[in-house]
């Protein structure tokens, strides 16, 4: 594993929110490296700063200190290089589904014919071709979730960050949408960064999690997921899997009183 | 498509039958108008049996004689002229009160310091700048429209202030995660958010600028719609007074039913 390249490089980063509360530390000396075609999850109660890394990670948001590199370069460099997959769809509702998905080809001003066609097979792959002329309205959400996704890849970025994205979905199409993501996963060879506060699909989806805490957000554990692969709804209930699970809601228990 | 198995060749029912059905579906296709009709009606009788006089208040049939043999050569030049005056005023109203508040929801702190002269703008009823505008450019027809002008811009401004500082934080962070340029983000995804606000605006921006022009009007020069309505009055010609008021109705009516129209045009989507 260490052999492979470091594709998202995260050092030392801290963010400190003030609020009227006082000063709230979202991130405290938060490190971490993504490699290569990895899938990394970050878990954690609300509150843990797992949404303002992966902000940070996507240029939305400036860290306090600290620096993120995104294959070697900082991030404002490297946006054309990432897709973001948000909480709920995030869909432009006056725009259709094909119209939504080559919008980033209009920001990057990459709206080649080539690069449109790349956006029609990505509408393809995730099976809404009849559906291209529909506005986000008239879809499901795991639909809309769909057209997100090749959102996300129009611009063929090598990272795909992905924020709680199933969060908003009822827990079958969760299910459903989970095995996709895995499927267009395999099948394009990106590197996912996913954030989850959800223990069974970080485990199900990741080859490591990243368990974090909060007050201040830090990653607690690092926990490698060596379940096989392709991963099935029927791992869910083996004694590895299960063990897996128990180990990260035992790092996050200690927790549950400051969410109450 | 594939057929449905149970449709029926259908036979148009006859028109009596397809009447009753429409009424029973949206009642007050039929209700409306006939409340109007029959309003008239018992005001004509009315007036007749009390034995109004025409010079206080006109019967419906009195005022519509007058307005059907005037209209060609006295009402509708002046219509003309007031139409222009509301139209260029408020096109140039909605399209600076848009441009403006583009601008000024840039910048956060800007939108923060003109907070209270958009309320002072918005509050003061332009048309007290009438005689003052009268002293400077005389009665011309400029003076009405820079008064339309003045007076639907701050609605238009301020609804799209409200739409554009309303804007979904997740909309903004799709568009920040994309390196998109200020401009990009107003255009594809700020104006389009605020749209249906700015049609608040646009709404409400129609609505007073016929009153500022009426009130321009009645304030100075020797044209328009208002002009008339003021010059017949003090001749005690009621009824052409009234036929002025009914065109005015119409005018207003018109004027709002094509801003929803448009708007039904353009918004087409629920968020």
């Amino acid at each position: 594993m260490n052999n492979r390249n470091i594709v998202v490089e995260g050092r030392n980063l801290c963010k400190t929110f003030i609020t009227e509360r006082g000063k709230v530390e979202a991130l405290y000396e938060v490190s971490f490296d993504v490699f290569e075609k990895e899938f990394v999850a970050f878990v954690g109660p609300s509150g843990c700063g797992k949404t303002t890394a992966l902000r940070i990670v996507g240029g939305m948001l400036e860290e306090t200190s600290g620096k993120v590199k995104i294959k070697g370069k900082p991030v404002k460099e490297s946006l054309q290089n990432i897709g973001v997959v948000f909480q709920q769809a995030n869909l432009l509702p006056w725009r259709t589904v094909s119209a939504n998905v080559i919008l980033p080809l209009e920001i990057l001003n990459i709206n080649t014919p080539e690069n449109q066609k790349r956006g029609r097979e990505l509408i393809k792959m995730v099976g809404l071709e009849k559906y291209e002329k529909l506005f986000p309205s008239e879809l499901s959400g795991g639909m809309q979730q769909r057209v997100a996704i090749a959102r996300a890849l129009v611009h063929n970025p090598d990272i795909m960050l992905m924020d709680e994205p199933f969060g908003a979905l009822d827990a079958i199409t969760r299910e459903a949408m989970n095995l996709e993501i895995l499927r267009i996963w395999k099948e394009t060879g990106k590197t996912v960064v996913f954030v989850t506060h959800s223990i069974t699909e970080a485990v199900l989806l990741s080859d490591r999690v990243f368990v974090m805490t909060p007050s201040p957000g830090q990653i607690t554990e690092v926990i490698t997921i060596d379940l096989p692969r392709p991963r099935e709804v029927e791992m869910l209930t083996t004694s590895k899997f299960l063990d897996f699970e128990a180990k990260i809601r035992s790092l996050i228990k200690k927790y549950y009183a400051i969410l109450l | 498509m594939k057929e449905d198995i149970l449709s029926v060749p259908t036979v148009k029912p006859p028109f009596l039958v397809r009447l009753k059905r429409g009424v029973r579906k949206n009642p007050e296709y039929i209700l409306s108008p006939l409340i109007l009709i029959l309003l008239l009606l018992f005001t004509e009788y009315l007036f007749k049996y009390l034995n109004v006089p025409t010079w206080i208040i006109p019967r419906p049939s009195i005022i519509l004689k007058a307005l059907v043999k005037n209209f060609i050569i006295i009402y509708l030049p002046e219509v003309k002229l007031t139409l222009i005056e509301l139209l260029v005023g408020y096109a140039l109203g909605v399209v600076f009160g848009i441009a403006l508040a583009a601008i000024i929801s840039q910048y956060h702190v800007l939108e923060k310091i003109v907070t209270p002269y958009i309320l002072l703008i918005a509050v003061t009823p332009m048309i007290v700048l009438v005689p003052l505008l009268i002293l400077w450019l005389g009665f011309s027809i400029s003076v009405r429209i820079i008064v339309v002008f003045v007076a639907s811009f701050p609605p238009v401004m301020m609804n799209s202030i409200t739409g554009y500082s309303n804007v979904g934080e997740l909309r903004l962070d799709l568009m920040k995660s994309l390196g998109a340029s200020q401009w990009q983000t107003f255009s594809k995804v700020k104006f389009l958010s605020g749209l249906p606000t700015t049609f608040t605006g646009v709404t409400l921006a129609a609505i007073i600028s016929l009153i500022t022009v009426v009130g321009a009007e009645f304030l100075g020069g020797s044209f328009g719609l208002g002009y008339l309505i003021i010059y017949y009055s003090s001749l005690l010609q009621t009824p052409m007074v009234f036929g002025a008021i009914v065109i005015l109705v119409i005018v207003g009516i018109s004027f709002y039913l094509g801003i929803s129209w448009l708007k039904n045009r353009i918004v087409r989507w629920t968020e």
